[in-house]
């Protein structure tokens, strides 16, 4: 699937500060087309890590550390940061956790 | 596919016992939307009743803005949580937080495939895995009936292929075992064709990984 912030690149990399702004991206995420796309992405985290921090509590699994979603032609990782920040990661291929956790540091 | 006979309880929990062959499999969930057909994992009932409602609304969360979720893996300090996603049924596995989830995602699509549920049918009453008292027949579904052109199924195989070897040889592999086979394939036929091509890839991860993919988008 290439639309969006796939359209051109085959990877997305953004960076989240502790309080949510973002501190580094890809150039593609500033443009004004895929703004809204990636202001998505920041609250799909969000989204996510209510959910998870909810499995965390309730099944004693521990802190959430990262959580990659899979669907045709893209796979998102977001990862927690030691330093209270988060990572995302957006592919067009499928990648192993491994491989997209790496991707992401 | 389960053939012509509806999966029990005790195949449920046969199929979920099957999970353990790959090391690090700590326990399964299966659910139809939020209702819990079996699970082996070390908690309570209630516990895990709580579990599949949730983890519905999360899958239903992404349905709702038309975005159909294969696979969630979750980690945390302790477990991992990966849950596949096929229609209506969701198939939630904890593993330990070493395993590979690539590795027991093939299997668990596989799983998933036997145990399709239509969307209206009628959703049986929960039961833990260790139950063999309840034997309600589930229904089972049987594979897509729309076929899948060559050059679609080409198309599909060559790009999941393409990123573990050189277009030149991934292009062999698929003509090799495509030769002489044109027109439309059965569903059951392209996914036998596309396996086949898929079975080439040496390393085991990869493999399972684009397996699950394919098995994924060919039934998407």
């Amino acid at each position: 699937m290439t639309v969006g912030l796939l359209a051109s690149k085959e990877s997305v990399h953004i960076r989240l500060g502790a309080n949510k702004e973002i501190v580094s991206a890809d150039d593609v995420v500033f443009e004004d087309q895929h703004q809204e796309e990636s202001r998505t992405m920041i609250h799909e985290f969000e989204y996510l890590s209510d959910y998870l921090e909810d499995f965390a509590q309730s099944l004693s699994m521990g802190k959430p550390q990262f959580v990659t979603v899979t669907e045709l032609g893209r796979q998102t990782t977001f990862r927690y940061e030691a330093d209270g920040g988060k990572a995302i990661i957006l592919t067009r291929a499928h990648r192993g956790v491994e491989q997209a956790l790496k991707e992401a540091r | 596919m389960m053939g012509l006979q509806s999966p029990t309880q005790e195949t449920l929990a046969r199929l979920l016992a099957d999970l353990y062959a790959q090391p690090g499999v700590c326990g399964a969930c299966l659910q139809v939307r939020d209702t819990v057909l079996i699970h082996d994992l070390p908690y309570s009932d209630d516990r895990i009743d709580s579990l599949a409602k949730r983890i519905d609304r999360l899958i239903a969360g992404y349905e709702n803005v038309g975005r159909s979720i294969w696979q969630i893996c979750a980690g945390f300090e302790k477990y991992r949580l990966l849950i596949l996603c096929r229609s209506n049924t969701r198939l939630s596995i904890l593993l330990k937080p070493e395993t590979d989830p690539a590795l027991i995602a093939g299997r668990a699509t596989r799983l998933l495939m036997e145990v399709e549920i239509p969307t209206e049918a009628a959703v049986p009453s929960a039961a833990p895995a260790q139950s063999h008292a309840a034997t309600t027949p589930l229904p089972v579904t049987t594979a897509g009936e729309n076929g899948i052109g060559r050059e679609e199924l080409e198309k599909l195989v060559t790009g999941l292929l393409s990123r573990v070897t050189g277009s030149v040889t991934a292009s062999k592999l698929i003509q090799r075992e495509l030769a002489g086979k044109n027109g439309s394939f059965p569903r059951e036929e392209a996914r036998k064709l596309g396996l086949a091509v898929l079975e080439n890839i040496p390393n085991r991860g990869k493999r399972e990984a684009l397996v699950s993919e394919f098995l994924n988008a060919l039934n998407s």
